[in-house]
């Protein structure tokens, strides 16, 4: 929904940051999560940018020095997945060209709150089930949410259901197909060029036996004039695929990631099932009991996407701590605010804290809500630790985070202190 | 193995020769040898072999081995025997004191396999993490009938879970108007048929000749009449029954039919036209008053159609796991719906059968299931006694050459102190004494003495 001309816009801000002195601020400790815990160190900001993080770092003339050496900062939290300002209501279906761009109310205060509680990245995710439709990561900005990329993932939403599997599997099988008509349609597009003499063109029957495929000609003279159709309709476009298809397509392609809803254990052996012999990047979101599968989602290197609680077992009253599980089986964790509301926001790091209390490392812990999270929307080299080059978001607490009494002092999105709540 | 370690020496040697290349040669080798390494890792994967040993092995088709050895290779039993050499690297189950029986064969289950009702095929409907077929593996069933697809019972798996799909043809024969909708489709399915083999020999001599039209034609009849699958039928009384004895002769089809109470009124006829049976030993239907022929069920009537060599699978009267602790009642006792055939005059052996190898016969699936045969799939249990006592456990379920159910580590019965856990079982009643015992040294010899006394103070 960008035009060029808003994009613009909301670069200009970050232009004018660009302009503004290098930012210094000296911290009582840095959690980085890509390079460790480093004590007494400095964040150097610098067009909205991290320059660079370390206990001895030269601070430039004219920087603009922050003491908060009485804080500990940490990267801003990355959130895989949730449905701010997008309304329920979508029925089942193959819904690939949907965009959550579409419905999101930017402007909306949720943005603002979200932020101020520490969240600097957030995926989007359309309503629906079966194939709903390309997620969006944003960076709730008090004034308004900006993406970060409008179409980032393709959210699939599968409630267990054969109707739900079949229509998984053709939806890939689909866009296998297309691929392959793309490709050969290519192919066939060369080969005709190659043959073709360019002094002899298309008077024959290209012109009156497809002229429906192929729009993109009769649209292309209105921004260049006249002289080129009626000579050099050799020039073949390249074949688009179906725009139904085209996220598929993408998917299958490794252009676009996939978040996987699954309600339960039984549903990830039925999803793995119906992905299987397609490749596709993806990570799995919000099943409960998934340590029962534990060495299953190890086995295809699986990422997962799940909310910080200690469950029970099923059908029993043991206690388990399925994060902790499935990091120890190998699989790739993500935490999500539970519920994804302000209110669940609010109390997050408490909760991932109870998940380190019972057993699993802290590292890890403070990584399932940064770093891990931002290579899960592919958006790992812009956000999600406090490295150079990586965007300055970052959040300033008066203690360890996962201490209860720990308050969220500041948060810098971009370079720019948040204006806090009071 | 032996022979990519004798190449590094090879080489060796090579190198000392020619110093020049000293280097090259081992390069190349690595890769070869990470292959070797690789393929030695992937191919105990494949011949991994499950051994079961010291415990009774019932075979079901070919006698009880007392105690005998059952080895399982990958998914399927590759060896049953009493002296059988254990490869070094099997995983060895010591079943000691215990029983061995094929997997329970459940010929009709509902809300077992699959979470969304019978329409569903179990491969895509099946949640292997549900309380009920969790249940179900822990009560000892390995294969169960789901809608028209016989399939494994496997906690927490999807692997080869579908045995066969569709298994049968479900027909209704249940009113007069059903009986005769059903002839007229047999009918011009049969016709079809035989217009298919005219066309077959015209063909010869005219190429040009078209198939018959299909239009019209149920799909489902032709593979009944093609003798592909069989018809399943809900039927229970004489005048039920009799009409799909007909049909079945008739048409020639072969017919499975649940129900049955008054199959041990015509239990001849049905044995002429080959019908299976699926009943329900404790059903209970009174018998008519108006007529002075037999009627009603009777205890006996699992023996009866036995005897007049109708196949019969058992099945609880239930047909699902319930949870609701009322022993006897659903699939969480299968077994003991089986001795209550024999309280009607079935003798125990064959009891045994109606829920295995005779419940896989019914199902059309014995080439698969429901005997510890080699080649045979290795869904097996391990009883802690006889399984048609009351007071047995399952304590393994074993599905394709895994054990799925461990009664030691599952949450609904590790904590059940059993017979067996508080005492050590009591010798089966010795006919003859096993002489295999004695032969393997005193430890054993000891072991199984202080069982007998352990037994006698148990009692």
């Amino acid at each position: 929904m960008l035009t060029p001309a808003a994009l613009l816009l909301l670069l200009l801000p970050a232009v004018q940051d660009a302009q503004a002195p290098v930012l210094a601020i000296r911290v009582a400790r840095a959690e980085t999560v890509s390079g460790g815990a480093i004590e007494g160190a400095t964040i150097l900001v610098e067009g909205g940018k991290i320059v660079a993080v370390g206990e001895k770092v030269p601070v430039p003339r004219g920087a603009k020095e922050v003491d908060a050496t009485d804080l500990v900062a940490v990267p801003g939290w990355v959130v895989p997945f949730s449905r701010f300002t997008v309304s329920p209501g979508r029925s089942r279906g193959t819904n690939a060209q949907l965009r959550v761009m579409d419905e999101i109310d930017r402007f909306d205060e949720v943005w603002g709150e979200i932020l101020r509680r520490g969240v600097t990245t957030v995926a989007v995710a359309p309503y629906g089930a079966g194939i709903a439709g390309q997620g969006a990561v944003l960076r709730p900005d008090g004034e308004a949410a900006e993406a970060l990329v409008p179409s980032a993932f393709l959210s699939i939403d599968l409630a267990l259901e054969t109707a739900s599997k079949q229509l998984l599997r053709q939806a890939l099988e689909n866009g296998k197909k297309e691929i392959e008509r793309l490709e050969k349609a290519k192919k066939e597009a060369e080969k005709k060029a190659e043959s073709r003499p360019a002094t002899r063109p298309a008077t024959r029957p290209s012109a009156e036996s497809r002229p429906a495929t192929r729009p993109a000609p009769e649209t292309r003279p209105a921004t260049r004039p006249a002289r080129g159709p009626a000579t050099r309709p050799a020039k073949e476009e390249p074949p688009k695929p179906d725009p139904k298809l085209e996220p598929l397509v993408r998917l299958l392609k490794k252009e676009l990631r996939a978040l996987v809803s699954l309600d339960g254990p039984a549903e990830v052996l039925h999803f793995l099932d119906a992905a299987r012999g397609f490749e596709f990047e993806r990570a799995i979101v919000g099943a409960s009991s998934l340590h029962l599968v534990a060495d299953r989602l190890a086995e295809t290197k699986e990422s997962v996407v799940l909310p910080p609680e200690i469950t029970f077992a099923p059908f029993t009253r043991n206690r388990v701590n399925a994060a902790a599980v499935l990091l120890r089986a190998g699989v790739r964790i993500a935490f999500v605010p539970s519920p994804a509301t302000r209110d669940g926001i609010e109390a997050y790091p408490f909760r991932v804290g109870e998940l380190v209390k019972a057993g699993l490392p802290r590292d890890a812990a403070l990584r399932a809500m940064t770093l891990a999270p931002a290579e899960m929307l592919g958006v790992a080299d812009r956000v999600g630790s406090l490295e150079e080059g990586k965007e300055a978001d970052v959040l300033f607490f008066d203690r360890d985070p996962f201490d209860p009494a720990a308050r969220l002092r500041r948060v810098l999105l971009g370079g720019t202190f948040v204006e806090m709540e009071e | 193995m032996i022979a990519s370690r004798s190449i590094p020496p090879l080489f060796a040697l090579l190198a000392l020769a020619a110093p020049t290349r000293a280097l090259a040669p081992p390069q190349e080798t690595r890769p070869e040898t990470r292959e070797a390494v690789e393929e030695e890792k992937k191919a105990p994967e494949k011949e991994k072999v499950l051994a079961l040993r010291g415990g009774d092995v019932h075979t079901v088709t070919a006698g009880t081995l007392r105690p005998g050895v059952v080895l399982v290779r990958g998914k399927t039993i590759w060896k049953v025997g009493t002296d059988l050499a254990i490869p070094e690297d099997a995983h060895v189950l010591d079943v000691t004191g215990l029983r061995v029986y094929p997997g329970l064969v459940a010929a009709e289950t509902v809300g077992i396999l699959g979470r969304f009702g019978a329409s569903d095929s179990p491969a895509d409907s099946v949640d292997p993490f549900s309380l009920s077929l969790q249940l179900a593996s822990a009560a000892g069933i390995t294969t169960a009938v789901s809608g028209t697809a016989v399939a494994k019972v496997i906690p927490g798996d999807l692997a080869d879970l579908i045995v066969r799909e569709p298994a049968f043809v479900r027909l209704n024969l249940g009113t007069a108007q059903a009986r005769r909708e059903t002839r007229e489709k047999l009918e011009k399915a049969r016709e079809h048929l035989r217009a298919l083999r005219r066309h077959e020999v015209e063909k010869k001599r005219d190429p040009t000749l078209k198939e018959p039209d299909k239009k019209g034609i149920d799909e489902g009849m032709l593979r009944l009449l093609r003798k592909e699958i069989p018809a399943r039928v809900s039927a229970g009384s004489r005048s039920d029954l009799l009409p799909v004895a007909d049909l079945a002769l008739a048409f020639g089809f072969v017919a499975i039919v649940d129900g049955a109470h008054e199959g041990w009124t015509v239990a001849g006829d049905l044995g002429r036209a080959g019908i299976r049976c699926v009943v329900n030993p404790r059903q209970k239907v009174l018998p008519d008053r108006e007529t002075a022929r037999p009627s009603g069920s009777t205890i006996e009537n699992a023996a009866i159609l036995r005897r007049a060599g109708v196949e019969v699978a058992v099945v609880p009267p239930q047909r699902s796991i319930s949870t609701g602790g009322t022993a006897g009642r659903d699939y969480l006792t299968f077994p003991l719906d089986a001795a209550f055939a024999m309280r009607g005059g079935l003798e125990a052996d064959a009891a045994l059968e109606t829920i295995t190898i005779g419940a896989a016969r019914v199902l059309g699936v014995d080439d698969r299931v429901g005997s510890i045969e080699p080649g045979k799939d290795a869904d097996l249990i391990v009883a802690s006694g006889d399984l048609l006592d009351f007071r047995t456990f399952v304590e393994w379920t074993i599905v394709n050459g895994k054990v799925v159910y461990d009664r030691r580590e599952a949450t609904f019965f590790s904590h059940l102190k059993t017979r067996r856990d508080l005492a050590p079982p009591p010798e089966p009643i010795a006919e003859e004494p096993p002489p295999p015992a004695e032969e393997e040294g005193e430890g054993k010899k000891e072991d199984g003495g202080g069982e007998e006394d352990g037994s006698r103070s148990g009692r």
